[in-house]
């Protein structure tokens, strides 16, 4: 896993616990910290980094990898705003995730492992109206589908939309792969 | 103030973001050395290459000392990759690449363009005179082979050297140094050759045949020619060798050396294979029709040349069936004609195609033989029918033992086979006869016809070998 995804946990560790939190977390976990932004280390130090901030704060782990998604956005909004400024919509903005997105990242960070998703882009009727409703698979050997429903509500937080957001299946539970859908509420 | 944690967890932090920076900056280095240096032999790339030549070239017009520019190819390299295979391949130009290093002066700079192909960027060169030294320092540091994977290989590079003037750009170098290394090749290879710019015109004609042999195998511009293989001393022919021949409209006939060579470095060497293997097909097929002579049983045979590249195509079995069949020829009255390199290629689909040609009852004659890489294994793997003694060993047999030992040898290990054998380049009533006296029953070469038409060519060229003949090469053996 890149660097910089360890480079987000940290800001947002220390921005909402403070520096003595990350330092305690680096500790249990037994790494090192010593994360650049381009470097390569591995998943198991990021799963043992968050699984520690989980046990602190009581929670379960796929809470933490929401959060973690969630509040990342922002961060990223603000360092690459080439990927957000051509959108208006949630949905819009998350189907470029494979072409555009993830292809930039790859260009950026060489090496980056980057998850696929496929996409269907359907209709709900919702209160006789169609409601733009984006099926999201997710394939990534991670198996972190809660990071990508956090990335997914705060980008709905981004654009001020409304989303629903449903993991219709999820590989942790024996299905083929992860399937999210997501519907703009407002 | 703060808390003594405090501070130790700030210095700790310091301590992560100073590790982090130096790694960072390690990163940054390795991706740029990657994006400049040749991964396999560590040398500069092309584009690390041109930042080094608008460099000198600048610091040369500023001094007023020009700088030289070798361009290198591995005589031969393909063969050698083919042959032996892409690994050793890649420990060839690495070793190349050492021993360039080595050669050179510590103000020179080394780079890898692409390939087999190398280049030098020599400073401060106060005349030809100082790059010739480089030159020839490389060449020597070739001289001794090189041992790989317990196989004695022999690297040889054609140089081409140039020496830069007031006006010169990167390009304009690289492009007149490439036009002397072709002519250095050109020249037998193992050599260095000065550019002039006549090579210039050279490297631009190259270009524009290049270009004419794309237009002429469109428009069909090739046809063919045979030559007879004799039967000594009985004189009846035993096949008819196919060789392209290319009539230009404008440039007249172009020497198939030549052009066949351009079709290889062109890529065009399969399509052009293909048309003259269908004229050959063609014209043999009409002269049977046309002719009248013996039974069937003594009719001669049409011998193709294929290239590795058409013998790599999967198709190629059934496309070239289908053309004999076309024809309303048996398989047995064609033979593959094939170099000793082709069957030494590590290839499974050439060597299914070779079989497949073989159970199809196509004959198979190896070309230049004697001259390739070791190896009389493919004898066993693959059904040879013929070998054909390559000329080098015929054209001397009159005056050098070691020729005529060695043709004697081949002669003798092909009976043991039950292989046949042709000597190719026989030119001369004594090579005919010594020739004989060793046993060699088939001969071609311009000593009985000249490339021409079928219906310009004999039916029969009787030759006596003379009892002396065979005294001779009788009494030599027991001299040995």
């Amino acid at each position: 896993m890149k660097g910089i995804i360890f480079n987000l946990l940290e800001m947002l560790v220390e921005d909402e616990e403070g520096d003595a939190l990350w330092e305690s977390l680096l500790d249990e976990a037994g790494v090192s910290g010593v994360y650049t932004a381009l470097g390569s280390y591995a998943d198991e130090e990021l799963i043992a980094l968050i699984c520690g901030l989980a046990a602190h704060r009581d929670l379960p782990i796929d809470t933490v990898l929401h959060w973690f998604g969630r509040r990342s956005i922002p961060i990223l909004a603000d360092r690459y705003p080439e990927f957000f400024e051509p959108h208006v919509s949630t949905i819009s903005f998350l189907m470029t995730l494979n072409d555009v997105i993830h292809a930039e990242v790859r260009k950026l960070y060489p090496g980056a492992e980057v998850p696929v998703f496929d996409f269907a882009l359907g209709k709900d009727a919702i209160d006789d109206r169609d409601t733009p409703t984006l099926t999201m698979v997710y394939h990534s050997h991670r198996s972190m589908c809660a990071l990508a429903e956090g990335f997914a509500t705060g980008a709905a937080e981004h654009f001020g939309e409304a989303i629903h957001l449903e993991q219709l299946e999820c590989k942790k539970m024996g299905a083929e792969a992860c399937v999210l859908s997501i519907r703009i509420s407002g | 103030m703060k808390s003594i944690d405090e501070v130790e967890r700030l210095v700790r932090k310091l301590d992560r973001e100073r590790k982090a920076r130096l790694e960072a900056e390690r990163i940054a280095e390795i991706a740029t050395r990657s994006a400049l240096h040749d991964n396999l032999t560590g040398l500069a790339n092309r584009a690390m290459l041109d930042d080094i030549l608008k460099t000198s070239i600048a610091r040369s017009r500023r001094n007023h000392r020009a700088i030289g520019i070798l361009f290198l190819d591995l005589d031969r390299f393909k063969n050698i990759n083919d042959s032996l295979g892409h690994k050793v391949g890649d420990l060839v130009l690495k070793e190349a690449a050492r021993r360039i290093t080595r050669a050179i002066r510590s103000v020179d700079s080394a780079a890898r363009i692409g390939g087999d192909e190398f280049a030098v960027v020599c400073e401060g060169a106060g005349g030809i005179r100082e790059i010739v030294v480089v030159a020839q320092r490389i060449l020597d540091s070739f001289a001794d082979t090189f041992i790989c994977e317990e196989k004695e290989i022999s690297i040889e590079p054609s140089i081409g050297v140039v020496l830069s003037t007031e006006e010169s750009t990167p390009a304009e170098l690289l492009r007149d140094a490439d036009a002397a290394m072709y002519q250095a090749k050109n020249k037998g290879g193992r050599c260095f050759e000065i550019f002039d710019a006549a090579m210039r015109e050279v490297a631009t004609q190259r270009l524009a045949l290049e270009s004419s042999l794309r237009a002429g195998l469109r428009t069909h511009q090739f046809t063919a020619e045979f030559q007879p293989v004799v039967c000594v001393p009985s004189g009846n022919v035993r096949s008819f060798e196919a060789l392209a021949r290319w009539n230009h409209p404008e440039l007249g006939a172009i020497s198939p050396e030549l052009f066949i060579r351009i079709a290889e470095d062109s890529h065009q060497i399969e399509e052009l294979g293909e048309q003259i293997l269908g004229i050959a097909l063609r014209d043999f097929s009409g002269w049977l029709h046309r002719r009248e002579g013996p039974s069937d049983g003594d009719l001669p045979i049409l011998s193709v040349n294929f290239s590795p590249a058409q013998l790599g195509r999967p198709t190629i079995v059934p496309r070239t069936l289908e053309a004999i069949d076309e024809m309303g020829l048996a398989p047995d009255r064609v033979a593959i004609e094939i170099t000793e390199s082709t069957l030494m290629v590590e290839d499974d689909v050439v060597a299914a195609n070779l079989k497949q040609f073989s159970d199809k009852g196509l004959r198979l004659d190896l070309d230049d033989f004697g001259t390739g890489y070791s190896s009389l294994a493919y004898l066993k793997r693959f059904h040879v029918d013929v070998l054909k003694i390559d000329r080098m060993f015929v054209r001397d047999i009159e005056t050098d033992l070691e020729s005529r030992a060695i043709v004697e040898a081949i002669v003798k290990m092909s009976s043991a086979l039950n292989i046949d054998v042709i000597a190719e380049g026989v030119e001369t009533e004594p090579q005919v006869q010594i020739l004989g006296g060793l046993g060699c029953r088939w001969m071609q070469g311009y000593y009985f016809d000249r490339p021409a038409k079928l219906d310009a060519l004999k039916h029969h060229y009787a030759t006596e070998i003379s009892a002396d003949a065979v005294v001779c090469a009788k009494s030599a053996e027991l001299k040995n």
